[in-house]
């Protein structure tokens, strides 16, 4: 198996990061920031490019790309903090036993 | 027509719970000085959260979302109506960064979305129904951390490629007025071929007067039918007054109807919309 570089904190320093893009109304991102309070799922243009379904997108990239498991989010996912969505992939991450 | 629509309005109910609903509800001034009620209803909806169905793949420095989508734009008498139900993906292009140890999207730099969508466009009487597919290419270089202006940021550009059919439906005893009108050159049990251009400005909650949030969004379409060599436009202001940051009140003009009909009748109109 791959290595799975995954952890609660590179995980979530990419979220800020992500968050940090779609930012236009200067939230303070943090890992208690909910995020519909930065992110939404109709806001893209013609009804694509929503600042949700590219964060979402950006992320799963990312874990894929390092070795991680795909998780798929829950469905109220943009009503959960930061912290609460990295608990829950870093929750379903399997790592090499050594 | 009101049983599809009652039909389709227990469909969003009932994903509702799940989803995120936007409606849209208002009162518009039509051409033919006609008062109508103009129904707006923009469903979205991600499939993995309702079907439980994967829809993301990834691949090198690109990734790949399917997403299905329900646009009702109707109203009574002759107000603009369209009705557009299709299955979306949307396909992106980035450049990579290391964040934390951690190859990721660059979305600070310029990226590439190409969405793509299969569906059919109708009028509200069901008497115009195109089949379209549709691809285009979308640069995203709104990243709130990138060092561009602001006023940039509030931008949109995309163009489009439309290819389908125009089906023969029976229009016998179909008495269309105003902005029901087929304007349209694409001919019925013809094939369909455009290429659309889009713009968009949308300021956000820009100014506060006593208290209230005001924004204004700006879109302008243009198309060109290919197979006839005729040009379709749609433009509309809105005015939006935030009530709060999920519900406004709306003052839209409209030159245009868009697809399928591409009336070019005017539509002056107010509405609600409020987000679940």
């Amino acid at each position: 198996m791959a290595e799975n570089k995954i952890n609660f904190e590179n995980l979530t320093e990419n979220m800020f990061t992500k968050l940090e893009g779609f930012n236009n109304e200067g939230v303070d991102i943090e890992l208690t920031t909910i995020h519909n309070e930065v992110l939404s799922k109709s806001d893209g243009f013609k009804g694509v490019g929503d600042s949700a379904s590219l964060y979402k997108g950006g992320i799963y990239w990312t874990i894929w790309a390092n070795g991680g498991n795909k998780v798929t989010w829950p469905a109220n996912w943009l009503t959960l903090s930061v912290q609460e969505l990295a608990d829950i992939i870093i929750s379903k991450q399997k790592y090499p036993t050594t | 027509m009101k049983k599809i629509l009652i039909s389709i309005l227990l469909v969003i109910t009932t994903f509702a719970a799940r989803s995120q609903l936007e409606v849209q509800v208002g009162a518009s001034k039509t051409e033919l000085k006609n008062n109508a009620i103009r129904l707006g209803i923009t469903y979205l909806q991600s499939l993995d959260s309702v079907f439980g169905v994967e829809h993301f793949i990834p691949g090198k420095k690109s990734f790949f979302l399917i997403t299905p989508e329900l646009d009702i734009q109707t109203g009574t008498e002759d107000a603009f109506s369209s009705i557009v139900v299709k299955a979306s993906g949307l396909f992106s292009t980035f450049k990579t960064t290391t964040v934390a140890g951690l190859l990721t999207p660059d979305f600070n730099k310029t990226f590439h979305v190409f969405p793509i969508s299969l569906g059919i466009e109708s009028n509200n009487s069901f008497n115009n129904i195109n089949g379209v597919f549709e691809a285009g290419w979308i640069p995203y270089y709104q990243s709130y951390g990138r060092s561009s202006p602001d006023w940039i940021k509030k931008t949109n550009i995309g163009i489009f490629l439309q290819a389908g059919y125009k089906f023969n439906i029976d229009t016998a005893g179909s008495n269309d007025i105003g902005g029901e009108i087929d304007e349209s050159l694409e001919s019925i049990d013809k094939g369909i071929l455009r290429a659309k251009g889009s713009a968009q400005v949308n300021t956000g909650q820009i100014i506060n007067i006593a208290g209230f949030r005001i924004g204004i969004v700006g879109d302008a379409d243009v198309w060109y039918d290919l197979i006839n060599s005729a040009v379709y436009h749609k433009l509309q202001g809105e005015l939006r007054v935030f009530l709060t940051d999920e519900q406004y009140l709306s003052f839209v003009y409209s030159y245009g109807s868009g697809a399928p009909l591409f009336n070019t009748a005017e539509q002056i109109g107010v509405g609600v919309s409020i987000k679940f």
